[in-house]
């Protein structure tokens, strides 16, 4: 099993080959994909949360919030994170982060730079995301020579097929803000 | 200083998994022990590049062997014993003895390694306990850290040929070695991380990144063993836990007293047991075989629930208003 510490929260992964499932993409289109869940626990909060991958993407979310509190009902089934099979066999994963405020109490993803993710962490999210299995992170236009309007969003590449690095970016970026939103620390 | 951060694996049981254990540590430290020992020496007097020098000098060579033609690796036992064994001018040879015995030994370990990465035969205690009897001297003659373990190698082998299989090392002791790995594995991360960003700086760094590659590496090998007797460890003590007999029950019969055990919560998309108080999937203490059960359990409990696991491992749930016999742990 994988564990990690993530700020207030522990991931756990347990250790197998993933369930196959039928699933939509944030486009509405059905896949056939393979689905390795976790659960992520902070006091008396417990997420479960899935990596869903399919040919040539893939997705993580949070499917259940179990026994927490309901306002973590905001989470489930939102604020997604897509997956990017890339060109050179690994995966890569867009590193914003969740922000919430009472116009928008359901959240959005916002630009961030490694200080906003190191922030709620209390520690460094680029020694979490290695320790998850990173292989690189930065920025697009230096990880993938992107050009585009999204080129100075930071990202994470991981190998291809790797269920944790994601997951551990998706916690990251999405659970964690939001647990301290609720006001739980450590 | 030797900074191998693994130490070979003893047996705990003659079963063929716990056997490979003990073989691929000892052939690995092989390795790692007489790369730092070749480092050391060379390093001062031929400059931090003499491996990649000595690659390029043997590929120039006659008939270079195909380990020359790709990039070499100081931790790979079939280079560290090979090279000074095959090559009579060899620098290497100046830190290691200079009889032809002692070359013929690192030819026979290095054949050992061969046969036992290309799956030749099963592994048996005797065929290990004569590979750890080449090791230790070769250990021994070269003056190599792991000389020191080999003692404990060959004591446990011993043990286990007689049937004295030695007693389970404590749970709570195992789990505390688990931790402490994943300790040193986030630290290790930490580095890494601030070394692969000091690396896109700096061509300087690129060196100490590699080292730091292949030492995270390693840590977590060493921290997935940890995590293995852990869960044998546990599966002893299930084993051994007086329980109401479950032989005669099938999964769905009642079960005839109320359960006593551990509370846990049956996650059916995770696949997995989630411990609550302890704040862990139960696959992190015993192993796949929660996911097996997890996946069992699910047929009488769609919708996940808490299941009772009793200390000899029997699951069991409410199931209508009756507490009910879900299967074991261990078996199906």
């Amino acid at each position: 099993m994988s564990r990690f510490q993530i700020g207030p929260a522990v991931l756990m992964v347990p250790e197998h080959a993933g369930t196959e499932v039928e699933t939509t993409d944030m486009g509405g289109n059905p896949h056939k994909a393979i689905e390795v869940a976790g659960v992520v626990a902070a006091g008396e909060v417990l997420l479960e949360i899935t990596h869903q991958r399919w040919e040539g993407g893939g997705q993580c979310v949070v499917t259940s919030r179990v026994d927490s509190p309901p306002a973590y009902d905001r989470v489930v089934n939102r604020l997604r994170m897509g997956i990017l099979a890339h060109d050179d066999g690994t995966d890569v994963c867009e590193l914003a982060i969740a922000k919430w405020d009472h116009k928008n109490p359901f959240g959005s993803m916002r630009q961030a730079t490694m200080a906003d993710l190191d922030a709620p962490l209390d520690g460094s999210a680029s020694a979490i995301l290695v320790e998850a299995g990173a292989l690189d992170l930065g920025l697009r236009s230096e990880v993938l020579a992107d050009e585009g309007r999204r080129r100075n969003y930071l990202c994470a590449r991981f190998p291809s097929g790797n269920a944790v690095g994601p997951l551990a970016a998706f916690v990251m970026t999405r659970v964690v803000p939001m647990l301290r939103e609720q006001g739980v620390s450590a | 200083m030797n900074p191998r951060p693994f130490r070979i694996y003893l047996p705990a049981t003659a079963d063929i998994g716990s056997i490979f254990g003990t073989i691929s540590t000892m052939l690995r430290a092989v390795g790692w022990d007489l790369g730092y020992k070749y480092d050391e020496f060379m390093r001062p007097t031929s400059g931090p590049n003499w491996l990649e020098a000595l690659r390029q000098k043997r590929a120039q060579g006659y008939n270079p062997a195909p380990m020359y033609k790709q990039r070499l690796n100081l931790r790979d036992p079939a280079f560290c014993l090979r090279e000074p064994a095959k090559n009579s001018d060899s620098p290497l040879r100046e830190v290691l003895p200079k009889t032809p015995a002692f070359y013929d030994l690192m030819e026979t370990v290095a054949n050992i390694r061969n046969a036992e990465f290309h799956f030749e035969s099963l592994p048996t205690l005797d065929r290990l306990e004569q590979h750890a009897k080449q090791v230790a001297q070769l250990a021994q003659q070269a003056d190599l850290p792991l000389k020191h373990e080999m003692g404990a190698v060959l004591t446990r082998i011993g043990q286990l040929k007689a049937g004295n299989v030695p007693p389970p090392a404590k749970v709570a002791e195992l789990m505390r070695q688990v931790q402490r790995s994943q300790e040193q594995l986030r630290i290790a991360a930490a580095q890494l991380a601030e070394a692969r960003d000091a690396a896109k700086a700096t061509a300087a760094a690129h060196a100490r990144l590699e080292h730091l590659e292949t030492e995270f590496e390693a840590m977590q090998d060493e921290l997935q063993l940890a995590q293995r007797a852990v869960q044998a460890a546990n599966h002893q003590t299930r084993e051994t836990a007086p329980d109401v007999d479950a032989s005669r029950l099938r999964p769905g019969d009642p079960w005839p007293v109320p359960p006593e055990g551990r509370p846990l919560r049956l996650l059916t998309r995770v696949v997995d047991l989630y411990d609550c108080e302890a704040v862990a999937l139960l696959s992190d203490e015993v192993g796949s075989v929660a996911v097996d059960a997890a996946r069992r359990w699910t047929e009488l409990l769609p919708n996940g629930g808490t299941v009772i696991l009793t200390d000899s491992g029997a699951g069991v749930a409410l199931l209508g208003a009756t507490w009910s016999y879900l299967g074991s742990l261990d078996s199906d």
